[in-house]
């Protein structure tokens, strides 16, 4: 998927052309229906989400074209955040992992949207530079959606002690990322 | 670059925010104080592209077909009359060039039938563009209210000038649409007796003294064109 493409078709959404609103539906709404199960971990949530999202994707647009996001990761943060933001005021938390599995097993779609390698390899090489577990927790986080309290669960430790060596892992893997 | 400990301290407090880790309160409190400082939106953006190559390790899921229905009809009201299909990227790639003609034959009978199932006005859409993508503007003509609506994604006119937008039909003399608005989106209505020129025409660009065109062709160089496709 072009960059630019994703870009004019957000452009003309700002324009509240609905031609383009479908297009941009259709070539994004893989990728943003994943995101949200993942983090939700609940088909019907992540069903309301996305809902939601594309509402404020066609609300929002105008803001698109001044905020020097690429469009990709413009659409994907509306997504995470209105996941995260689901999730975290949800009193029950509990992990279906039976349901994670069932997620992970549906049908790639085609059409997805990727995101250029020479970026991933950037940041996966910099997650690498990092302790094995450390690498793990902040992905965990930034895909899965784990909060600091499932990330102490996990790995059996105070949320503190969590909080704190996550901190520190930021820190270098920013380190990395801007050499 | 150095940061201060004080500069250090908000761009975890962006990253933990970014990828998710904090409590609701605490993303609540940070939200607010997002909205009313620059300097962490520009971080929050550096650290979202860093990240984003990390969602491709999700493998993409189709949404259920009824959430786009869901949705514009939240947005829209009701429905669209349009048939799904006619939209779907898969079955524009599907057609074969044979397929599309049929299709194509099929489609403009339908129409002259008189069946209202696809939409009754006409709307287009032109993309400009310059070679290098100084200038980029994205024009929608809306029918119903007789506008073209406007989004300028790049360029600005240089001190003094203006953009003028011009409808080029065949090797006809461009006909004067108006003169761009100064912000980045904005209207211009389009004259009635235009309406049947849009259809495979031509928009472009072109640098103009303010207030446009003195003489009612275009004087300074063209800077972007794009030809008008009808959806």
């Amino acid at each position: 998927m072009a960059t630019n493409e994703l870009s004019d078709l957000i452009a003309r959404v700002a324009l509240k052309d609905r031609a383009a609103f479908r297009l941009l539906y259709d070539r994004t709404n893989a990728k943003l229906f994943s995101v949200a199960l993942r983090i939700l971990r609940d088909r019907a949530a992540a069903e309301d989400s996305v809902q939601e999202v594309y509402v404020k994707i066609w609300n929002n647009a105008e803001k698109y074209t001044v905020s020097g996001y690429s469009p990709i990761t413009w659409l994907a943060a509306i997504a995470r955040y209105d996941a995260i933001d689901r999730l975290r005021s949800r009193k029950n938390q509990a992990v279906d992992l039976d349901e994670i599995a069932e997620v992970a097993s549906d049908a790639a779609d085609p059409e997805a949207v990727s995101v250029e390698t020479s970026e991933m390899r950037r940041v996966n090489s910099c997650l690498n530079e990092l302790k094995p577990d450390h690498a793990q927790a902040v992905r965990s986080a930034y895909v899965d959606g784990f909060s600091y309290q499932e990330l102490a669960d996990r790995y059996k430790m105070p949320l503190n002690t969590v909080r704190t060596w996550l901190r520190r892992s930021l820190q270098s893997l920013k380190a990395c990322l801007e050499r | 670059m150095t940061q201060s400990p004080a500069e250090r301290g908000d761009d975890m407090r962006v990253a933990e925010y970014v990828i998710g880790v904090l409590p609701f309160d605490e993303r609540l409190v940070f939200e607010r104080e997002l909205s009313s400082n620059s300097a962490l939106r520009a971080q929050l953006r550096v650290w979202e592209e860093h990240f984003i190559p990390l969602s491709d390790d999700i493998a993409p899921v189709v949404a259920p077909r009824h959430i786009l229905d869901s949705i514009e009809n939240r947005l829209f009201g009701k429905p669209e009359v349009q048939p799904n299909w006619l939209q779907s990227l898969t079955f524009w790639r599907g057609l074969s060039f044979a397929s599309l003609a049929a299709f194509a034959i099929a489609t403009s009978l339908y129409i002259q039938q008189g069946k209202t199932g696809l939409n009754s006005g006409e709307n287009y859409v032109a993309e400009l563009s310059a070679a290098n993508d100084a200038l980029k503007l994205v024009a929608y003509y809306d029918d119903q209210k007789g506008q073209i609506k406007l989004n300028r994604v790049a360029g600005t006119p240089a001190t003094g000038r203006v953009f003028e937008l011009w409808l080029i039909e065949g090797k006809n003399p461009p006909i004067s649409l108006g003169v761009l608005p100064s912000a980045q989106t904005g209207t211009l209505t389009l004259q009635a007796s235009l309406k049947a020129k849009l259809s495979g025409a031509v928009l472009a660009i072109s640098d103009e003294p303010t207030g446009g065109s003195p003489t009612g062709q275009p004087t300074g160089a063209v800077l972007a064109t794009g030809n008008i496709h009808a959806i």
